[in-house]
């Protein structure tokens, strides 16, 4: 009790402090400016907090951007974002009310809620599902049907994507040995396991580094896996309440914005990541850089191109759900979605100024 | 007549003369065999280290398991800053998890020992806490404290049982002379407690805080899986995912350190506090053994593990009360009971959980057996041979401070994912606590006991059968109880991390699809089981000890 008490009192400090802050600033401003500009009470950026789904890397990239360059506060909110890890539940999170907005997958998301959490999904940060199979060059996995007799290194937990991609795909399920592993491509290098479960963006280059080869991957979004991933995720409550929905779509044009410069450019991201947010993680800035590149594959599709990043699309909801049925999720249908934030802050456009 | 004298002081003096030769030439002997035994271990040490360095230059490195002593230094001496700001980060948070888990067992263990109801009542709901798997403690601690508390409550957890269990050993090994002695002056339990109880309870409870330093520093880097930004968890993930072997040994060697220093400084102050402990003689009372009806003491058993299991129930539910947790992640009593029984997929549930139980039961069980054998043989030859001590605590300590996931490679790559991974794995987690309390056990063995033994010209073998081993009983029984729920728990590693089947995986499957009942039922039935587990090794400790050391029969 004490604990939960402390911490909302501290928040709610945190918050008076920064409102105060925020008037002497407006004072300051009077005072300096003869003109006087007219300052009104609801200036003061609304708090949120993001929970996202690791420790900080230049996955967040956007986010960092955002933040240090002011989009957040431009769009009335100041947010807080919090660093995720292996065992954070970033849907917990969010379901308990600890953080505003979640980052995670949307089979993730749909997971909560089948579980008793009502969440639903503003925006996709991925287009397309970072989830890979990574094999060496000598003994290649190029598609799924070549999963068969080979021993494939599943994190657990993710079994489920392993048997609807086997499902998708006619594989014969019997010919495939699945064996646990953690988020290192060790098994793989020492050769223990043929084919590894990773995400797109990252071990792809640690395996490089280890080897001296660049391993074969393949997407396992082109093979019946279509979920959206580091997707957005809110209460649906939350949206129910006119200024909070104000402040979250707030957020989500700033954290636009933030995109939009990683694409244009990630050099900035990659400097933010590595000398200022995980500036004790032990990060280096060639392979952060590395990270970026292969990301815009995920960030940036046609669909985006056309509509803006973050875009979910009636089609990209449809192939959705029939991935989510295809692990064996129940009760995901469009309302996992809630595509009226995109539309109004990009309001016909494709990109935000 | 003063001739006599003369000559006696003629022979008095000859004699002392002769005994100060003697005494001169063992101290030389004792300082060059002291010498002589620094030096094996200096040589033995460095043979293991360039061991080390050939088999990861030729191999290991290549494979993508460990890094080279010479990769670790490099990589140390190349990003000081980093490692220091990580070392300090994640020990701030070990310091304050190791201060306040130490503290409140301490102050636990002495309230149970001077009041036993509350051992009865409250030692189970201790163990419970013990018992929880870390996949399903970590993400309630995220959602139930700020994150810095919740790293600090996960580090407190991780001493606290320990040093409990040795504490009340400690308590309970106050000779019985002097109890009585106590007693028949008028002295009450308080007076017992502080003259007799807590003296000879020092040198165990010093056996808790060292060991409780490497357990305090592998909770602290756990805790930063919980969301972090700096420390040596966070190099430790990002070093795996881009296979950095040189920085994930680098955080390997500096856990290590961060447990050993404190683990050498206890075991210092436990020598230079404590001499008494093994000068006294600890001739044991013989209390009474306990009569009265087996059908009465059976039905105050009965009623006291109710009254046990009425207890946990109630923390559980006060838990979910007093921090407000989430319906969605906190699950009752209740809701466990209908998942398991009422509901429409209770037998399937049921059945799925028995399965795993049975494959987590066999692990566990293995594992249990080979941990304690390989603590208490480590424990035995770290006494008896002084150059394995010298040369093997590092690796002891190193053993239990590097987080699991860092060795596991290794472990795969060489015992493979079958019951001779997962033994390794439970080993590993269970044979510290094994080896630490029995090694302080062997010591405390009184030094006048030694001397008879001398006497009779006993082997050093027939010594260590008919001396220290029995003498040590108590402390390997406290062992074997700390191991048994270990042992369970470590089973659900292996199980996680290397075969995926069993509660381990249950657990960490369940979490990865938000089915918070599932890991509730599951963590439910792991703790039941380590309960029980723990309760049958205590039936035979008592069976053995009210035999041998009837003083430590609580």
């Amino acid at each position: 009790m004490t604990f939960r008490l402390t911490r909302r009192r501290s928040i709610r400090a945190a918050a008076t402090a920064t409102a105060f802050a925020a008037s002497v600033a407006l004072l300051a401003g009077c005072a300096s400016s003869s003109s006087g500009d007219t300052a009104s009470g609801s200036d003061e950026p609304t708090p949120l907090t993001l929970q996202t789904s690791w420790i900080p890397l230049v996955q967040f990239g956007g986010s960092y951007v955002a933040d240090k360059e002011g989009y957040y506060e431009k769009n009335g909110v100041s947010v807080d974002i919090l660093p995720g890890g292996p065992d954070v539940d970033s849907m917990a999170a969010v379901a308990s009310g600890q953080a505003d907005i979640g980052m995670g997958n949307a089979d993730t998301v749909a997971r909560a809620n089948e579980q008793g959490a009502d969440l639903v999904i503003i925006a996709a940060g991925f287009q397309k599902n970072p989830l890979a199979i990574l094999s060496s060059p000598d003994k290649p996995i190029a598609d799924p049907k070549a999963m068969e007799g080979m021993k494939i290194g599943v994190p657990s937990g993710d079994e489920a994507a392993q048997d609807a991609i086997i499902a998708a795909n006619d594989v014969d399920a019997s010919k495939v040995t699945s064996v646990p592993v953690g988020f290192d491509v060790a098994p793989l290098v020492s050769g223990e396991v043929d084919g590894l479960w990773v995400f797109y963006s990252e071990q792809p280059i640690a395996y490089e580094e280890a080897t001296g080869k660049a391993g074969t991957v393949f997407l396992t979004a082109d093979y019946g896996l279509d979920v959206y991933a580091q997707v957005y995720a809110v209460k649906k409550e939350t949206l129910e309440d006119a200024d909070k929905k104000a402040a979250i779509e707030g957020f989500l044009k700033g954290e636009i914005e933030g995109w939009q410069d990683y694409v244009a450019d990630p050099t900035e991201a990659v400097d933010l990541t590595v000398n200022d947010y995980a500036k004790d993680g032990g990060l280096t800035i060639e392979e952060q850089t590395k990270q970026a590149e292969l990301q815009m594959d995920l960030l940036v599709t046609d669909e985006t191109k056309e509509h803006g990043l973050l875009w979910i699309s009636d089609d990209g909801i449809q192939k959705n759900i029939a991935t989510l049925e295809s692990l064996g999720i129940s009760g995901a249908d469009e309302s996992l979605f809630d595509t009226s934030l995109l539309e109004d802050v990009y309001a016909g456009k494709n990109t935000i100024e | 007549m003063s001739a006599t004298t003369a000559s006696g002081t003629g022979r008095d003096a000859v004699r002392a003369t002769a005994i100060a030769t003697e005494r001169a030439r063992a101290g030389r002997e004792a300082r060059r065999s002291s010498i002589s035994g620094w030096i094996t271990t200096v040589i033995v040490s460095l043979v293991l280290l360039v061991l080390w360095e050939i088999a990861a230059d030729l191999w290991l490195t290549r494979l993508g398991v460990l890094a080279s002593p010479t990769a670790i230094i490099q990589s140390l001496i190349e990003n000081p800053q980093l490692y220091w700001g990580a070392v300090t980060t994640t020990a701030w948070v070990a310091v304050r998890g190791w201060f306040w888990g130490n503290l409140a067992a301490i102050a636990v263990a002495t309230l149970f020992v001077q009041v036993p109801i509350f051992e009865s009542l409250f030692l189970r709901l201790a163990l419970a806490l013990f018992c929880l798997p870390l996949v399903a403690v970590n993400p309630l601690l995220q959602l139930t404290f700020d994150p810095d508390t919740a790293k600090v409550v996960l580090a407190a957890l991780s001493v606290f049982f320990t040093t409990l269990v040795g504490t009340m050993l400690g308590l309970r090994s106050a000779d019985g002379g002097p109890l009585t002695m106590v007693t028949a002056w008028g002295g009450r339990s308080l007076s017992s407690l502080r003259f007799v109880r807590l003296p000879s309870g020092i040198p165990a409870m010093l056996t808790g805080l060292q060991i409780g330093a490497a357990a305090a520093v592998l909770g602290a880097i756990f805790g930063e899986f919980i969301g972090a930004k700096a420390g040596l968890g966070v190099l430790l993930i990002n070093g795996l995912m881009s296979l950095d072997l040189a920085r994930v040994w680098s955080v390997a060697l500096l856990a290590t350190v961060m447990a050993a220093v404190p683990y050498g400084i206890f075991g210092l102050l436990r020598r230079w506090l404590t001499p008494w402990s093994a000068s006294i003689s600890n001739a044991q009372q013989l209390s009474a053994p306990k009569r009265g009806s087996v059908a009465g003491r059976l039905a105050s058993a009965v009623a006291w593990t109710i009254g046990s299991i009425v207890v946990i129930l109630l923390a559980w539910w006060a838990y979910l009360i007093v921090f407000d947790v989430s319906p969605f992640v906190g699950k009752s009593p209740i809701d466990v009971v209908n998942y398991l029984f009422a509901s429409d997929e209770a037998a399937a549930n049921r059945a799925m959980m028995l399965d795993a139980l049975d494959v987590t039961l066999v692990h566990a069980g293995v594992g249990y057996v080979a941990g304690l054998v390989i603590g208490i043989a480590a424990a035995v030859s770290f006494v008896t041979f002084p150059v394995v001590e010298r040369v093997l605590t590092p690796l002891a300590v190193a053993l239990r401070s590097v987080p699991i996931i860092v060795l596991i490679p290794v472990l795969i790559l060489a015992l493979g994912r079958g019951l001779g991974g997962v033994v390794a794995i439970t080993a590993i987690v269970t044979f510290f606590p094994t080896l630490a309390n029995t090694q302080g056990g062997l010591k405390r063995v009184p030094t006048d006991a030694f001397t008879l033994m001398r006497s009779y010209d006993s082997s050093t073998w027939s010594t260590l059968w008919r001396l220290q081993l029995p003498y040590t009983l108590p402390a390997i029984f406290a062992s074997a109880r700390i191991a048994a729920p270990t042992a369970v728990l470590a089973a659900t590693l292996a199980e996680w991390l290397a075969t995926g089947d069993g509660l381990g995986h249950v657990i960490v499957s369940s979490r990865a699809h938000s089915d918070y009942t599932g890991l509730w039922a599951a963590a439910a039935i792991l703790t039941a089981v380590s309960l029980i587990f723990y309760s049958l090794v205590s039936w035979a400790e008592r069976v053995v000890l009210s035999r041998y050391a009837p003083s430590q029969v609580g």
